[in-house]
């Protein structure tokens, strides 16, 4: 499917110092479920496993109480992009949170990118609690991509 | 008032310890729950998944009520609950006393604890030195070593040394000479003196001049350690913290063999590639050392050939283990599995076992599904390793025989060996303290029919040290442990820890709710009965159900084999009949249940009337044990009588109960294992029928010893302990035949007997047997039904047992914590297991009764009834069936008791109607503005 | 069973009102609904109806279509109503009310639906020309019918239809009791009537019709082309809005004119809520919240939440929106809502594989899952979901 995406009629770099010059630093906003992704991030940090600090935690206590307004409103207030990351298939403490989550995100994949925002900013993950490399990895990596990608054009301007 | 609030102290805190912990804590009871390493979780913070789920539901194992008491995380980051105190790096120093009053004293290894024990080994062999330091290192003793007598006086002079342990024979000045000079040195030195059992007589000597003791070479590092352990805790005991504790849980866990002890056949520490499952866990783990991939620990390249051999150090009798350590079979299972489907870079996975232990009712269709990923599974037991001098990259050629005596070989670039399981030091030494019976190898040995008591009133156990044990047993036995110290509690007039609840707002009061006082126990078999007796004598009403006119199902065709069953079924059944809180309803079933969970008002009505409507008595009850046991399973097409021989298990055993066998001249048996079982339409093992078969057999032979009993089996299911059975029929004479299926032996009925004829697979010649009796181990099926299942509101899982919350997290509870169930329609299982799920369910149905009334947790669910349109799609997202319209306000309602405070509820909800604190949209959205506009 | 109704004095509009009378009369419903004039105005709304003589208010088919009734038939059947109900409906009201029955607004138990092959609608302007063009304050209902059902067509009448219908998918009867089937009949003479479920059955028998007609041999065709025209008219308004909404800063634009008034929310029939979450508390910001939002950008636009309002209504109508246009026609400021919401939710039901109204029994794709399934959205270097 083709995407027009238009050029933005206002943005105010001014405001938003981290988007001055190249050196763009996104910031990320990553709803981790407190029984894994959570304890991940707590294990990469005791490990001294770094990663990009663009990210900004969120924690919930299931990835299946992720209302798809929050993702919404994160990306609405100027979040490049959005992460939700919660139990392996079938280790939810809440039996089954994260299937519901994983609906819920493909739906705002249906949506979200009609309006020029990229799929690629909102990633769903199964990141486990002893993952703590791989939540590193994860974060790190999506960083990145998102640093290719650019600003989300909601960053730019107040959306209505 | 404190003095007063019952306290147990659970030693050890892997899960067991925590699993008893949690119910006691959950039940209202304060617990010291008191571990040797740095933190909680034992052997499982080690283990990333677990079979047959392939992930891990630890954190399910938190408490589902009283939520505010215990913080909300992932286990393997701590445990914290208001009812526990916690003591890591801990120390028992000693332990006296009796049920209600038990004095303990221990000591925090930070707080002048094994730092401050330092020890001085003396010896002239490099390797005595080398590994007695490697011992006490490990168990955390700062260790000095001295290579003769001289060296040793040395550091003596300028260490404070707590402990020596030094050689006699030495060159230079000896070790009694040493002795000698040491004392002037630092007279309160505890010296141990170390020599060969010829000179122990030398040793004897040496004591009278001082020696604290001796140890005889070759040593065991158990011995060493408990001698230095009693010369820290001597040393240490003027430091401890002294408590007083009502009952004590043992639940300290096993240990694992060292696969380089002996002769270390498969060159473990020697050959690269060679490593433990537990070494390989960790290389799986996306934590290990090969991060995201699984790579050789020394090339570093991705691993393609892996095998792993079962029973390194188990059921082996050079190794001293003779019995089956339980839970490798499965470990294996899921390692290979995860290796071959997290990596497609592992191109083979082999298991070389004896039987694949796969009992219970989940594994075999787990090993199934392994099988189908394409892990190979070989029936051998491989002698020995070389490394691969010659073979590229260094893999290791793997050599066995198959059942003909075929040779075949084989590259693998890791050989993952699955060590057994033994008592470690710390349980020998509390079994020889607390003078505990334990068996011949060194577990404690539980009393007959009570699962979780030691010999000593008031001191209980629980998992691996009890004998090795999987997570699903272990926490099943713990919480039947927790239910023995609440009895002891109980029994010393102790009560519960005032809650903070009481003293919530009235609003918050208003939404708890109170369960119906009584319990609605449902089979009056062996489990029934014991759930039954166990909930009445802790003070709560109890209607028992029983379908059939009389009490004690499967026990009472049973009974006579097993030793001692007979006394104890009649006990039971006078307890329960002549107890006056429990009302026996026989020839009844449950009708109908009406009213709320916790709040069910189920009709009984006489089994001939079930149709009636109208008749039958209302029950009131806030919990519901399902104990309908079950049968065994029936012919699965029509097969010949007992004219041809043709006997179920359940049939021969009343024959042979019965003296009904002339057995004057040798007779001619055959045993068929899992007929019908472990395959389409049953896909489990029922556990139970191979240690009978084995019963069986070993009868029949002390009948007749010249009777010939072939046993045909696919994997004999004696895990843990009763793998001695199998070894002691071996013994006799009994014969062993496998097969696969697809090659089943053949029966051919004839008029009187039957012909049994199959291939020897070692010999691969055609055999045939005359038999006078053949026997069908056909296994058992649940005898609960679907509808029963509904009436509250739980399920049958695949094979038609109860449908657990957690397999092994949860054994004995639906989703919802007020449906429980124990016994054989629960899972299959020994007399053993059964009492211990019985008295597991009594200890959840005690915990909800005695609390009586749950109030919302801070993040229960709310609803806020102005916004809510009742379109229930909240009651469709709630996986605890928390939420439910009141039919009287025609409201949306909370159960505060199922609720979990998981927010799906308020994900789903589209008009923000459904709330939990804290985590609905407006406080969510300051998150997300305040994440946003963090400064970078 | 397909029954035939023979046209009288060749009028479609006066045999039908005869049909619901004979209803009422014979005792098959205790009453119907059906669209009705308002005090000889020329706007319908859905009326129910007791008395046999009260028919001749009604308009049973034409192009004004200002209410979905959808959300009528759940108000009658929140609770058991003690009474049968006729419900005449558009194949989108008839969609709109399965839907909410699995929301449980409503349930079936109590009404027998009768739908038909749809007559389409004109926008609030053109539904205001047309009426004004025939006599007595209405347009020539029975002339529009003959157009609408005898070729497919996206313009009936000369008028273009509003741009819902000329996008419509659906535009025959799925999951009704009663089927009328008009495309292609020949409708001087008979109209085609089918029972669809033993409901539907027992009411035609109730009539005394029997099996006796069939379905007009050039329906499925012509619906076949209709539908085909529609997809091809669909792509051009997808791509459109591509084009006015497929960037952030565009969207503003579409929305520009939006005042926040929550008409297209009142009148969409899947939007089900008691209480809308943009009426609570979520959304009552301090003065400080948005004064740090004006600091952010330089300054915010008030009332705010517009887009998020419109992007949460597509989130939660998602998988439901019936595509009957509705919000379009409700809209002061004459933003094309519906085109937009027709377009976005389309994509989203085919991700889901979920049809709206097609099944009773099929459930809310929200409200389900299977523990393998969307594996390929999990990750973050797999395949892209656009």
């Amino acid at each position: 499917m083709t995407q027009t995406v238009m050029e933005p009629s206002q943005a105010s770099p001014a405001k938003n110092p981290s988007l001055a010059g190249d050196a763009f630093e996104p910031v990320l906003i990553a709803f981790v479920c407190n029984w894994c992704t959570y304890t991940a991030a707590d294990l990469a940090g005791t490990s001294r496993l770094t990663y990009p600090d663009n990210v900004r935690l969120v924690r919930v206590m299931c990835t299946g109480m992720v209302d798809p307004q929050y993702v919404i409103k994160a990306f609405l207030e100027g979040a490049d992009a959005v992460l939700v990351s919660g139990c392996h298939p079938g280790d939810c403490h809440y039996i089954n949170g994260n299937y519901k989550a994983r609906r819920r995100i493909l739906l705002l994949k249906q949506i979200l990118p009609r309006f020029g925002i990229d799929a690629k900013r909102l990633r769903l993950t199964w990141i486990g609690a002893s993952d703590g490399i791989e939540f590193a990895q994860t974060m790190t990596r999506f960083v990145k991509d998102i640093k290719e990608i650019g600003p989300c054009q909601a960053r730019l301007q107040p959306v209505i | 008032m404190t003095d007063q609030i019952g306290k147990t102290l659970v030693i050890g805190g892997g899960i067991s310890g925590i699993r008893a912990s949690l119910d006691l804590a959950q039940a209202g009871f304060q617990v010291i729950l008191m571990e040797q390493a740095d933190r909680v979780g034992g052997l499982l913070s080690q283990l990333d998944t677990q079979f047959p789920t392939s992930t891990c539901g630890m954190c399910r194992m938190l408490p589902m009520m009283d939520r505010d008491h215990v913080d909300p995380q992932c286990l393997r980051r701590g445990l914290a609950h208001d009812n526990i105190e916690i003591c890591v790096s801990t120390d028992l120093i000693s332990l006296t006393g009796e049920p209600g009053h038990f004095t303990v004293s221990f000591i925090a290894q930070t707080d002048g604890g094994r730092q401050e024990c330092p020890v001085l080994v003396v010896d002239d062999e490099k390797i005595v030195r080398d590994s007695m330091k490697e011992w006490l290192r490990e168990e955390g003793y700062p260790v000095q070593t001295a290579e003769s007598a001289a060296t040793a006086l040395e550091l003596l002079k300028t260490g404070n040394f707590k402990a020596m342990l030094t050689d006699i024979k030495m060159p230079g000045m000896d070790g009694v000479t040493l002795l000698t000079r040491a004392k002037e040195i630092q007279p309160d030195l505890a010296v141990v003196m170390m020599t060969a059992y010829a000179a122990v007589d030398t040793a004897v000597e040496a004591m009278k001049q001082g020696a604290l003791d001796y140890l005889v070479k070759p040593f065991d590092p158990d011995a060493v350690l408990l001698m230095v352990d009693r010369i820290y805790k001597d040393a240490v005991a003027q430091n401890a913290r002294i408590d007083t504790v009502d009952a004590v849980i043992l639940a300290t866990g096993a240990t694992f063999f060292h696969p380089d002890q002996g002769i270390n056949a498969y060159g473990y520490g020697r050959i690269p590639g060679v490593v433990t499952n537990l070494e390989f866990e960790r290389m799986l783990s996306h934590a290990g050392p090969g991060g995201m991939d699984l790579t050789h620990p020394v090339t570093g390249r991705p691993v393609t050939r892996i095998a792993w051999f079962q029973c390194v150090g188990s059921r082996d009798i050079q190794t001293g283990t003779p019995f089956c350590s339980a839970t490798c079979c499965m470990i294996s299972v899921k390692q290979s599995l995860l290796a071959k489907t997290m990596y497609p870079h592992v191109t083979e996975a082999c298991v070389f076992y004896m039987d694949l232990r796969t009992w219970g009712k989940a594994s075999d269709a787990y090993a199934r599904q392994a099988e189908a990923a394409g892990v190979r599974f070989v029936r051998a037991r491989v002698h020995s390793l070389a490394p691969g001098l010659k073979e590229p990259d260094g893999a290791i050629p793997v050599v066995w025989m198959d059942p003909s005596g075929e040779r075949n070989q084989s590259l693998f670039d890791l050989v993952v060996l699955a060590p057994g399981q033994h008592p470690d030091a710390f349980l020998t030494g509390f079994v020889k303290d607390q003078e505990l019976t334990a068996d011949d190898w060194g577990f404690v040995r539980p009393e007959p029919f009570l699962p979780a008591h030691t010999s000593r009133p008031g001191i209980f156990a629980c998992g691996s040290a009890t004998g090795p044990k999987d997570i699903h047993d272990s926490v099943t036995g713990a919480t039947a442990a927790a239910l023995s110290a609440m009895q002891v509690m109980a029994g010393a007039g102790r009560h519960l820890v005032q809650n903070s609840e009481q003293t919530e707002s009235p609003v918050q009061q208003a939404a708890g709710i109170s369960l119906f006082p009584g319990a609605l126990v449902i089979g009056g078999g062996i489990a029934g009965m014991t759930a039954a007796l166990a909930i009445a004598d802790q003070g709560f009403e109890v209607d028992l159900v029983e379908k059939t006119d009389h009490l004690g199902g499967n026990l009472v065709w049973l009974k006579k084999g097993i030793q001692g069953a007979d006394d104890f079924l009649e006990q039971q059944m006078a307890a329960v009949q002549a107890h006056d809180r429990i009302r026996i309803h026989t020839r009844n079933c449950a009708a109908e249940t009406t009213g709320r969970p916790g709040r069910w008002i189920t009709r009984l009505t006489p089994v001939e009337d079930a149709v009636d409507q109208s008749a039958g008595v209302p029950v009131r009850h806030g919990v519901v044990v399902l104990a309908v046991g079950g049968v065994e399973a029936g012919p699965d097409a029509p097969e010949p009588d007992q004219k041809s021989g043709f006997y179920t298990q359940q049939q021969f055993q009343q024959l042979l109960d019965g003296n009904d066998i002339d057995s004057g001249s040798p007779l001619q048996v055959a045993l068929f294992q899992c007929h019908g079982s472990r395959e389409p339409g049953r896909e489990y093992c029922s556990r139970v029928c191979c240690p009978r078969s084995l019963d069986q057999a070993m009868q029949l032979k002390s009948l007749n010893p010249d009777t010939r009993v072939v046993i045909f089996y696919r994997d004999m299911m004696t895990p843990g302990l009763t793998e001695a059975d199998y070894t002691e029929a071996r013994k006799k004479g009994v014969v062993f035949v496998p097969y696969e299926p697809g090659n089943a032996p053949n029966l051919a009925a004839e008029d009187t007997g039957c012909k049994v004829t199959w291939t020897d697979p070692i010999l691969g010649r055609a055999m045939e047997m005359d038999a006078d009796y053949v026997i069908l181990a056909k296994g058992i099926r649940s005898g609960l039904s679907k509808d029963l299942a509904h009436m509250f509101e739980a399920d049958l899982d695949g094979s038609g047992f109860f449908d657990q919350a957690d397999i092994k997290w949860r054994p004995v509870e639906a989703m919802d914590p007020r449906v429980l169930a124990c016994g054989i329609c629960l899972e299959p299982g020994s007399l053993a297991l059964t009492l211990a799920s019985a008295r597991a369910a009594a200890a959840k149905a005690v915990s909800l009764l005695g609390r009586q009334t749950f109030f919302p947790s801070q993040d229960t669910a709310r609803v806020r009834s102005a916004f809510c349109s009742l379109c229930r799609i909240c009651i469709d997202a709630c996986p605890f069936n928390a939420r439910f319209i009141d039919p009287e306000t025609r409201t949306l309602k909370v159960d505060p008791l199922a609720c979990q405070g998981c927010g799906i509820c308020a994900a789903a909800c589209p008009s923000g109607a459904a709330v939990v604190a804290g985590r609905s949209l407006a406080p969510m959205m300051k998150t997300i503005h305040a994440a946003l506009n963090a400064p970078l | 069973m397909i029954a035939s109704i023979q046209t009288k004095n060749q009028s479609i509009t006066r045999t039908l009102q005869d049909f619901f009378a004979d209803l009422l009369k014979t005792g098959a419903v205790d009453a119907v609904l059906v669209p009705s004039r308002i005090s000889k105005s020329p706007y319908v709304k859905p009326c129910l109806i007791t008395s046999a003589d009260q028919m001749d208010q009604t308009v049973p088919l034409g192009p004004g279509f200002f209410v979905n009734a959808g959300p009528m038939v759940s108000r009658l059947t929140r609770t058991r109503a003690d009474a049968t109900i006729g419900v005449w409906l558009r194949p989108c009201e008839v969609r709109a009310f399965v839907e909410l029955t699995k929301l449980r607004q409503g349930g079936r138990q109590d009404v027998i639906i009768l739908s038909m092959d749809c007559p389409m609608a004109l926008s609030r302007k053109d539904y205001e020309d047309w009426a004004a063009q025939g006599e007595g304050g209405l347009g020539d209902v029975d002339k529009w019918i003959h157009t609408v059902y005898q070729k497919p067509v996206t313009k009936a009448d000369a008028w273009p239809v509003a741009r819902a219908c000329q996008v419509c998918e659906s535009p025959y009867p799925v999951n009704a009791d009663v089927s009328v089937m008009l495309m292609g009949a020949d409708l001087d003479k008979e109209i085609p009537v089918r029972a669809d479920t033993e409901k539907g059955e027992k009411l035609l028998a109730a009539l005394d019709l029997t099996d006796n007609g069939q379905e007009p041999a050039q329906r499925k065709a012509m619906l076949a082309d209709l539908t085909a025209d529609r997809t091809a008219a669909f792509q051009a308004m997808d791509e459109e809005m591509l084009v006015r909404t497929g960037s952030i800063d565009a969207l503003n634009r579409f929305f520009s004119a939006c005042v926040n008034c929550y008409n297209c929310r009142s009148v969409c029939p899947v939007c089900y809520c008691k209480e809308c979450v943009f009426n609570t508390d979520a959304v009552a910001y301090a003065p400080a919240q948005y004064l740090s939002w004006a600091d952010k950008w330089g300054q915010v636009p008030m009332p705010n939440d517009t887009v998020f309002f419109h992007l949460t209504r597509l989130a939660h109508i998602g998988c439901t929106c019936v595509g009957c246009g509705q919000c379009t026609l409700a809209c002061p400021s004459q933003i094309p809502v519906a085109d937009l919401f027709i377009s976005v939710t389309r994509n989203v039901r085919k991700a889901f594989d979920y049809v709206p109204g097609r099944d009773d029994a099929e459930a809310l794709p929200l409200s389900v899952f299977q523990e393998s399934e969307f594996t390929d959205i999990v990750g973050m270097g797999n395949k892209e979901v656009t």
